[in-house]
């Protein structure tokens, strides 16, 4: 599914000075696993999530990232969402005067077309809209609000996890989806999370904390520290990480 | 054509330059034969190059008790009722275009709205232009909403494609008596190689209410004065204009002034633009608040996206109080598109033309969704969508 080699990405700051964030990153991702990435603040993680995403603003100076075979360094967001990537935003936007359901239906019409598939009417997409977002337990009347405008923040990530159901990606990063939840919606999340889960599908998930792992089971963890990752392992991993914190592999816990 | 032309050391003019214009020389415009032109809805007159066209017209909604004549029939057969509302003339220094108007004046609509008289359908005035180049057209419509009356109007200017450089220079004089509503709306879509100018002049009355909403999107240069007296107590206007500039070299400039000239009466302008490409636009939002006009409230706002780092935009508010206990508030902001929206959408799927388009139409909808009749706004963003030229 994901083949990373050797990423090495590096941002400029307000100075204009270069800051490498991404000092070699090595990642394979096979079909159906889910992988957790876990790490201190500032090791990178975001910026993996975003690199993938094809956000701008990151140099990407070394290195290959394979979406099923293929190199999408030089590719836009919408052509890596067309080949089934999502990206959950650590930060969902708030873009006032564009309807939720308008939205989401431009989107997936436009994921469609790429597949030579007819739009979806209004009628089928709202059928299919109401549907899911039973899924993550999302009051339906934010559908018809602005998109994530005025959402607290567990409805702005309920709604994450709403559109890539909707979307149906095959390889979806979940950017820190469990910050700002409390138990009731950590829970919706989850099990949204777990209704993707397929053997075709894989997930990414960048976490902080074990108990979005008790809810979905990672099948490999790994520990990400200034740029690289420093360790792999099974869901065991997670465990150890929350007990004993970073410290035990060399880290200095107030690194930033 | 013009007596003295204004240079950019004048305040007003600081920012159009009008040296092209004063070179070319118009050809005065004629009456031009046009079997069919299609109607959008409601009470429809159509003006071809200047002049009234009864017969692509539709008349039928209007009531009977109303006064509607093209401005050549009205100065024959009602030219009294005319002389009391739209005798102005216009300072030649202050209004140099409204006076050339007044010179060669073409053709118009006169509209006299009796007494509590409502009429549902709007009222659609289009200006259309063909056939002709390079002429000068120059239309006047006086319209009066007697006291408790209230109409909806809508004052657009279109062009077949294929015609080029011509001039439009439009005067509209609008009077509210006592507690009258006039809904106006105004649609410049004109051949992207036109010059348009244009004046709107609104007189009043206690207790009347008057919305304008300005819709410019094509011209190669367009320029609005519109000017609003609240010379009774307690009238309402509420200004609204938009712009959507996509051509290489357009540019737009509104002249917006509110006169409060009565206590307790209440403006508010608020103006958006868009120019995707090498364009400019100007908003120049004057409140004039004299000393007799306590209990003022106004409000002035604008906002322009730039989505073309070759885009200009030259915006400024001109707050002139002289009383006191009034409420005058204003802001202006000038940007490009939210970049982290753009991207979050396009993280979806949409492209750049859609996800673009889409964050256009969310900039502006805030002042659509502000239209209360909700066929006007559909009709409104139907005309902004559509591509003519």
């Amino acid at each position: 599914m994901l083949v990373i080699k050797n990423l090495h990405v590096s941002v400029r700051d307000k100075k204009q000075d270069v800051k490498t964030i991404l000092q070699g990153i090595n990642l394979t991702i096979k079909a159906g696993e889910v992988h957790a990435i876990m790490g201190p603040n500032g090791s990178g993680k975001s910026t993996l999530a975003n690199v993938l995403a094809g956000r701008e603003g990151y140099d990407i100076t070394q290195g290959e990232i394979l979406l099923n075979g293929e190199n999408i360094i030089e590719m836009l967001p919408e052509m890596r969402a067309a080949k089934g990537l999502f990206l959950a935003f650590q930060y969902p936007v708030e873009i006032p005067g564009v309807n939720n359901m308008y939205f989401l239906k431009a989107a997936l019409n436009s994921l469609r077309k790429h597949h030579d598939l007819p739009p979806l009417d209004a009628m089928d997409f709202l059928k299919l809209a109401k549907k899911k977002i039973k899924e993550v337990g999302m009051d339906e009347q934010l559908l018809s609000r602005a998109v994530n405008e005025g959402f607290s923040g567990g409805e702005k990530k309920r709604n994450e996890i709403f559109q890539m159901l909707m979307l149906e990606p095959t390889l979806a990063i979940l950017d820190e989806i469990d910050s700002g939840l409390d138990i009731d919606a950590l829970q919706k999340v989850a099990a949204g999370i777990n209704l993707l889960r397929r053997p075709d599908r894989s997930i990414v998930m960048v976490t902080h904390y074990q108990r979005l792992l008790n809810e979905v089971v990672p099948d490999v963890v790994h520990v990400m520290v200034n740029g690289k990752i420093i360790k792999s392992g099974g869901k065991e991993l997670a465990f150890e990480l929350e007990e004993k914190g970073y410290g035990w592999l060399g880290v200095d816990e107030n690194i930033t | 054509m013009i007596q003295r032309w204004p240079t950019s050391r004048e305040e007003k003019w600081k920012y159009t330059s009008l040296g092209a214009l004063s070179q070319k020389t118009f050809a005065p415009s004629a009456p031009v034969a046009l079997d069919f032109y299609p109607h959008d809805w409601g009470i429809s007159f159509v003006f071809v190059n200047g002049f009234f066209n009864a017969d692509l017209s539709d008349l039928h909604l209007l009531p009977k008790e109303v006064v509607a004549l093209s401005l050549s029939q009205a100065l024959k057969t009602h030219a009294d009722l005319i002389c009391l509302y739209g005798s102005r003339e216009f300072d030649i220094n202050q209004y140099p275009f409204a006076a050339s108007n007044t010179a060669s004046l073409s053709d118009g609509l006169f509209l006299y709205v009796p007494k509590q008289c409502v009429i549902e359908s709007p009222i659609h005035l289009t200006f259309y232009s063909t056939e002709q180049n390079d002429f000068m057209s120059c239309p006047r419509n006086i319209i009066v909403a007697d006291t408790e009356s209230e109409i909806t109007l809508i004052e657009d200017y279109r062009a077949n494609f294929d015609v080029t450089g011509y001039f439009t220079n439009a005067v509209t004089e609008l009077t509210t008596k006592h507690c009258a509503k006039i809904h106006y709306v105004k649609i410049q879509d004109e051949h992207r190689t036109a010059t348009h100018f244009s004046h709107v002049f609104v007189n009043q009355s206690a207790g009347s209410h008057v919305d304008t909403f300005f819709v410019d999107k094509g011209a190669s240069l367009s320029r609005s004065e519109l000017v609003v007296h609240l010379s009774e107590p307690d009238a309402v206007c509420d200004m609204k204009g938009l712009v959507f500039l996509e051509h290489a070299g357009q540019q737009v400039d509104h002249q917006v002034v509110a006169d409060h000239a009565a206590p307790g009466c209440s403006s508010r302008m608020v103006y958006k633009g868009v120019l995707k490409t090498q364009s400019t636009s100007v908003f120049n939002g004057k409140v004039l608040v004299r000393p007799i006009a306590s209990e003022t409230v106004s409000h002035q706002e604008s906002h322009y996206l730039m989505l073309s780092p070759h885009a200009e935009v030259n915006t400024q508010p001109q707050l002139e109080i002289y009383a006191d206990n009034v409420k005058c508030t204003h802001g202006a902001t000038i940007g490009s598109l939210a970049q982290e929206a753009y991207f979050y959408l396009r993280s979806r799927g949409m492209d750049a033309a859609d996800a673009s388009a889409m964050l256009m139409h969310a900039f502006v909808s805030d002042v659509l969704s502000a239209v209360s009749d909700p066929a006007m706004r559909e009709y409104l963003l139907m005309r902004i969508d559509h591509v003519e030229h």
